[in-house]
């Protein structure tokens, strides 16, 4: 029988061999003595246990500074932390809160994406550890769960790519009609401790161009990676191009923004393609003053900027039960902005961060956050490109070095080990 | 109102403890025995002593007792309150919920020999709401610390050459920044 130690009949079985290089007590006895000499007392020791320093380390906080720091420690600390099995845990164990490491861009001038970090040291991942190298033609397309969706339209083909430019795969697709092509990327990673790269889909959208063909159409195919197939196509019809800004994840739908302010909504679970109409408005909302939202609930919202008067909007079934949008708030932006007058520029909206509910907008050379729940502002940082972009918040687990632990030739992989 | 079934525990030092098996059988350890028939004459634990027992006991009583106050509080506000009104009951529900938050965190607010205790007692006990927070609270001393930190918290001994230390902290600069 296996000795187990003192402590036999405990959820977390203690190990009896000590992992501790050399003997523990007597680590932690010359560390007593040398403390003793200086005068201050020695701090009691953790208990002696694998299995509970885990329990332990699996509730480190989630920001990408804190394995790497931890596994610093001591050579016992390093080993627990370097275990694939752990990090999955880990993942697991956080997966309502992987931090918004930074943004990224696709900028069209050089037809590179960028990315810009979001957190400040040492939790800050510089911009050149995500630079992807990818050749023009790659454009990114949606972001979620640590994974970055590109897409090449000639070619019509995705990838799933690591950093420092190397794809995780290729996926591709029969070749399509159509003018406009975007896709939408889903993870429900979190199921059974799965990767996002073990269970990811792929919504791809391809459209016709409402000037062009008399009765425009979208479609749609959706890929699962389980199983490696692209669904049916469906279609619907259209009036309006589309945005190029990602897609919002509301419930299980994947939102577009279309440039006349409708949604289009892909619904993964009955997998249908449907056009919700925006607000009743007179104008189109210009490319970047709507911006789709995910508000309590799960439900579906659409914030609109005119000039610097925010209105955010929310989707609800009215008394007889149908669906219509009602206006939630107004924020005047100029409240928080007023410090930075005279404003040459007016502000716009860059991006939206789904998992926070936060988002971002610009105003001359500066992004703003404001939370939408607390209306908290701040100040993120000075822009490095021009506007007229997308922003693609990434938010993921940063676990560089691939593990902490062997001291081997160690890759660098996003999320997937 | 019939009285609670009691069961009595006994501590390694031979203190005994006369809790509620409601209580009691947050641990599941305690609950296993209890359900195998080993209580005559009292539960031993001969690996937790009265100090930490006691400490625990606080923890389950308290959190039996906010368990049985809000499923009374549901089942009064569905059948009919025989003690007071139903909203008073729901709102002395919702209290609960603020109060248990608050008595968990002050719970674990000693000095670090006691958390230990703790720990090894809520994982020898299987108490698992206790043995989460324990480990959360040991989890947050060692948050926004640098390596030499939390050594130095911890007492742990650096036994990487400087060699090994220089190389794992090339491989991730950015985190020691």
């Amino acid at each position: 029988m296996q000795n187990r130690g003192w402590l036999p009949p405990g959820p977390i079985s203690a190990v009896a061999s000590p992992a501790w290089p050399g003997n523990a007590a007597e680590a932690a006895g010359d560390y007593r003595i040398e403390q003793d000499k200086r005068g201050f007392h020695a701090p009691p020791p953790l208990p002696d246990n694998d299995d509970l320093l885990q329990e332990i380390l699996l509730r480190l906080s989630p920001s990408p500074s804190s394995l790497p720091r931890a596994s610093l420690v001591c050579k016992r600390w390093r080993r627990l932390l370097s275990d694939p099995g752990f990090l999955r845990r880990f993942r697991v164990f956080h997966h309502r809160e992987p931090p918004l490491l930074g943004l990224f861009t696709y900028y069209f001038v050089d037809g590179n994406t960028y990315f810009t970090p979001a957190l400040d040291p040492p939790n800050r991942i510089h911009s050149t550890r995500f630079s992807l190298a990818l050749p023009r033609d790659w454009m990114l397309h949606d972001c979620r769960r640590g994974l970055a969706l590109f897409y090449n339209q000639p070619l019509q083909e995705f990838i799933r790519p690591a950093p420092r430019g190397r794809p995780a795969g290729v996926v591709r697709q029969k070749k399509k009609p159509g003018v406009y092509h975007r896709a939408g990327l889903f993870c429900d990673d979190h199921h059974a401790g799965l990767t996002p790269l073990e269970a990811f889909k792929v919504v791809s959208l391809w459209f016709d161009d409402p000037f062009i063909v008399a009765e425009p159409q979208v479609s749609a195919s959706l890929y699962e990676s389980k199983t490696g197939v692209w669904s049916n196509i469906i279609s619907t019809s259209i009036t309006a191009k589309i945005n190029m800004k990602p897609s919002i994840l509301v419930g299980n739908s994947l939102c577009w923004l279309l440039r006349n302010g409708s949604i289009l909504e892909f619904d993964l679970d009955r997998q249908s393609l449907a056009v919700i109409h925006r607000p009743v408005y007179t104008h189109d909302i210009p490319f970047l003053r709507g911006q789709i939202l995910r508000m309590e609930d799960d439900r579906l919202g659409l914030a609109i900027l005119f000039d610097r008067r925010l209105q955010l909007w929310e989707r609800k079934a009215d008394s007889n039960g149908v669906a219509r949008w009602m206006l939630q708030k107004r924020i005047e932006l100029d409240k928080f902005l007023s410090v930075r007058s005279p404003l040459h520029e007016l502000p716009v909206i860059q991006g939206y961060d789904e998992d926070g509910h936060v988002m971002f907008i610009s105003v001359e050379t500066e992004v703003f956050t404001i939370q939408l729940r607390s209306m908290q502002f701040s100040c993120l940082f000075k822009r490095i490109h021009y506007s007229d972009l997308s922003y693609f918040p990434f938010r993921s687990f940063y676990t560089a070095g691939r593990d902490f632990g062997s001291g081997g030739v160690g890759s660098e992989t996003l999320n997937n080990t | 109102m019939a009285s609670p079934a009691m069961v009595t525990l006994i501590s390694s030092d031979d203190a005994r403890f006369e809790v509620t098996e409601a209580a009691a059988t947050m641990s599941q350890t305690i609950r296993h025995m209890i359900e195998d028939g080993c209580t005559d004459g009292g539960i031993p634990l001969p690996n937790v002593p009265a100090r930490t027992l006691a400490k625990v006991l606080e923890y389950c009583n308290k959190h039996a007792a906010a368990t049985a106050a809000e499923s009374s509080a549901a089942g009064g506000a569905a059948a009919g309150s025989d003690s007071g009104s139903s909203s008073s009951a729901d709102s002395a529900g919702k209290d609960d919920g603020v109060d248990l938050a608050s008595f968990d965190k002050a719970f674990v607010e000693v000095d670090t020999d006691t958390l230990y205790d703790l720990l090894l007692a809520a994982n020898y006990l299987d108490v698992k709401t206790l043995l989460d927070l324990c480990c959360q609270k040991v989890a947050d001393m060692i948050r926004g610390k640098t390596p030499e930190q939390i050594r130095q918290t911890f007492g742990i001994k650096n036994d990487f050459s400087p060699e090994e230390e220089e190389k794992i902290r090339k491989e991730n600069q950015w985190a020691f920044e």
